[in-house]
């Protein structure tokens, strides 16, 4: 354990958190302010975790030539959970795509049915959006704002879309998605790629 | 670089568990079950905080 917590502390992370997800899906009554105590908690808890096993560029500036080799060394593994992150979020939306949907609750009337599918849809694509604006916000940006503006143009088209198509936005938003990865610069793809699966995922998964 | 995308990815991991958490459970058949008017209220809540934040960020970064 001690060896795949140096090796993988962002994939405990995220493997942690989706365990946390399916066992309050699962019937663990929770209140919405547990389930966000929790997270919060948790999340705060690796997150110092995590911290402690990786070092800042500022660390490396301050250090002499032969501890920053060491700290180089020591930082392959988070330079590895890093390249193997996309595939974790990859996993993670195998797995809540393996689980259907839950349906609408059956006593709403049709336009209610419609506004509770489509909450869902517009949830769904500020995942990627508010991805993409924290990511733009990091010093040094992890995302270009050129890159951040045109994935905050494609999510306000789309949500647009959603409010004006009722239910027939699908095939357009997804189109749309389509067009936008095609414009993202090969440089900032992979870092965008496991939110663009998941909201692909999502999409096509809502009933 | 690398420590700032964990963050962010950090940072994202509640908002996307909670999604795929109401998203993928079921609700309990004893669970009080939304009315017409609350569900279409979320929606439109949902709908123009969303628009609001897209329109923030384009108005703080416009196009160069």
């Amino acid at each position: 354990m001690t060896n795949l917590w140096n090796a993988e502390p962002v994939a405990i992370v995220a493997l942690i958190n989706a365990v946390l997800a399916l066992v309050m899906a699962f019937g663990v009554t929770v209140t919405p302010a547990q389930t966000a105590a929790v997270l919060g908690v948790v999340n705060a808890l690796l997150a110092i975790l995590v911290r402690s096993r990786v070092t800042s560029p500022q660390t490396l500036q301050e250090m002499t030539p032969k501890t920053l080799a060491d700290a180089q060394n020591a930082t392959q593994p988070v330079k590895e959970t890093v390249r193997k992150l996309p595939i974790v979020l990859l996993a993670l939306v195998l797995a809540g795509s393996s689980f259907a949907c839950a349906s609408a609750p059956p006593n709403l009337s049709p336009a209610a049915h419609v506004a509770f599918v489509n909450t869902r849809a517009i949830k769904g694509l500020d995942i990627l959006r508010d991805f993409a604006i924290d990511a733009n916000n990091q010093q040094p940006p992890i995302i270009s704002t050129a890159t951040t503006r045109k994935v905050v143009l494609y999510h306000e088209s789309s949500v647009k879309i959603i409010d004006a198509s009722g239910s027939g936005w699908r095939a357009a938003v997804l189109t749309g998605l389509d067009e936008l990865v095609k414009e993202i610069p090969a440089s900032e793809s992979p870092k965008l790629t496991p939110y663009v699966i998941l909201l692909k995922t999502i999409l096509t998964e809502i009933p | 670089m690398n420590q700032n995308l964990i963050n962010v990815a950090i940072a994202q991991a509640p908002a996307v568990i909670g999604f795929l958490k109401e998203a993928f459970a079921e609700a309990h058949p004893n669970d009080p079950q939304p009315t017409d008017e609350e569900v279409i209220a979320a929606y439109h809540s949902a709908f123009a905080s969303s628009i609001a934040k897209d329109e923030a960020y384009l108005a703080a970064h416009p196009e160069s």
